[in-house]
């Protein structure tokens, strides 16, 4: 028997959701897996604002995620379109419950600092990822956004979900995704004019 | 500072990645959470990934165009099976479906008009079938009784759309949908001409050359003259009118002179705005 891996067709993002839902699949939800996980880990990343936080929050996505799968919750969800926008979806009621624990609502200013410095001693990649001052006031603006602005242009901008997949990960119209799009991006060069 | 600028600083962003260490040692401890205890690698098997394809095909627009398709190819061949079915062949139901959908498709009063006097036509050519095949009274009558109320239903229709002062239109002289005997047929227009020219010294009464309608057929006799006046077909000014002989014709069991006279009122009506 061919692997499936192997095949594009079986490895798309509706075939994916589709496999799983349907046969509950454990290879598909491993392919998902490694389709999905540096998304989801950057997502978080940018909403809790530190690496391990972020990793423990990804980890915690797709363990859910498979509890979904396992006990045929995920045929219930008919909302959603694409396994990617059902990931997000729970990826950020993930954040939401570390934020509600952690009665930590904002990624403030001092706390980036912190966390930056971390950061930069612990982890090579994310020092890449800063380039230069102007990077890294841009991160510090986007977590001064509104929590919804922030997760929208991550989405779009960053990780390039489309109009449908956000909206179907955060339960509202295309039009409303368009219209946030467009606001939170102002929102942010007005931050970023504002220094 | 620019929006485009900005959006070229997020897409930057995406360069923030977790270890590759990371990833690869939480994929091997996510394995072991979904196998939990069961070693073998699950594979999908054949009719699993025969049923993802066809679940695919289920997506809205594979079965719009599926059912489209199937509409079109089935509605194409009941037309074209049921053109020539007469009443009690099975065929024949399919021909009242495709009237009744080519009434379905008319949006305006003067088509559905049309289409009611084509029907109308269709009745009484069934009719003169049904006579020349001995077939039993009961299906002339259901036939006579569908001409009937195709009539009345175009008579309706004709009233709304063209009062009877405004009608009148020139008369039209209709040719007759015989073959004529002096028509020597041929097999196109222009090898017809020699021919034509031949019948028009022998019948100095026609001031033209003849037209004919061949349809496209090179046989010998199957051609129309459109030119010619048939004597038999009463002249009419007004579709009302024409509706009104084709009935009384009809009821005179002059079934072809009804046919002819509702060519006719088809034609009156093209021609009225």
């Amino acid at each position: 028997m061919s692997n499936i891996s192997d095949n594009s067709f079986f490895s798309s993002d509706k075939n994916l959701l589709l496999r799983l839902k349907k046969y509950k699949d454990k290879e598909a939800f491993l392919e998902a897996y490694q389709s999905y996980a540096e998304d989801i880990y950057r997502f978080l990343y940018f909403k809790v604002g530190g690496e391990e936080d972020a990793r423990d929050l990804t980890s915690a996505v797709f363990v859910k995620a498979w509890s979904y799968v396992r006990d045929g919750r995920l045929k219930d969800e008919e909302n959603y379109k694409s396994l990617r926008a059902f990931l997000y979806k729970i990826a950020r009621n993930e954040a939401i419950d570390f934020f509600r624990a952690k009665k930590a609502v904002t990624f403030t200013e001092a706390s980036l600092d912190g966390q930056t410095a971390d950061i930069a001693s612990s982890q090579d990649l994310l020092a890449e990822a800063a380039q230069g001052s102007d990077n890294e006031a841009l991160k510090r603006h986007l977590a001064h956004l509104k929590s919804e602005y922030q997760s929208v242009l991550v989405m779009y901008y960053i990780n390039e979900l489309s109009i449908s997949e956000i909206a179907s990960a955060l339960g509202k119209s295309k039009g409303n995704v368009r219209v946030t799009v467009f606001r939170s991006l102002k929102a942010l060069r007005e931050l970023m004019e504002q220094e | 500072m620019k929006e485009r600028e900005i959006i070229a600083q997020l897409k930057q962003m995406k360069a923030v990645r977790p270890s590759q260490q990371w990833l690869q040692e939480q994929a091997v401890v996510l394995r072991a959470q979904v196998y939990s205890g069961v070693e073998e690698r699950e594979e999908l098997g054949f009719w699993s990934k025969f049923e993802i394809m066809t679940a695919r095909l289920s997506q809205p627009y594979a079965m719009v165009a599926l059912i489209a398709l199937f509409f079109l190819g089935s509605g194409t061949a009941g037309w074209v099976a049921g053109q020539n079915a007469k009443p009690g062949e099975p065929l024949y139901i399919a021909k009242q479906l495709s009237e009744k959908a080519q009434f379905a498709l008319a949006f305006n009063d003067k088509s559905k008009a049309k289409l009611n006097l084509a029907f109308a036509r269709e009745r009484a050519s069934e009719i003169l079938a049904m006579i020349a095949s001995n077939q039993n009274g009961d299906k002339v009558a259901g036939l006579s009784n569908d001409f009937h109320k195709e009539l009345s239903a175009a008579m309706a229709r004709l009233e709304r759309i063209m009062p009877q002062s405004k009608a009148t239109v020139r008369p039209v002289e209709v040719a007759a949908t015989k073959p004529k005997a002096t028509a020597k047929a041929a097999p196109a227009k222009a090898a017809a001409k020699p021919a034509v020219a031949k019948n028009q010294k022998a019948t100095t009464s026609q001031p033209t050359d003849p037209e004919y309608f061949t349809a496209g057929s090179n046989k010998d006799g199957l051609r129309v003259d459109i030119s010619a006046v048939d004597p038999t077909v009463p002249k009419v000014d007004n579709a009302q009118e024409a509706v009104k002989k084709a009935e009384d014709l009809f009821n005179n069991q002059d079934y072809q002179g009804a046919q002819d006279v509702l060519n006719q009122a088809n034609q009156l009506l093209d021609q009225a705005k």
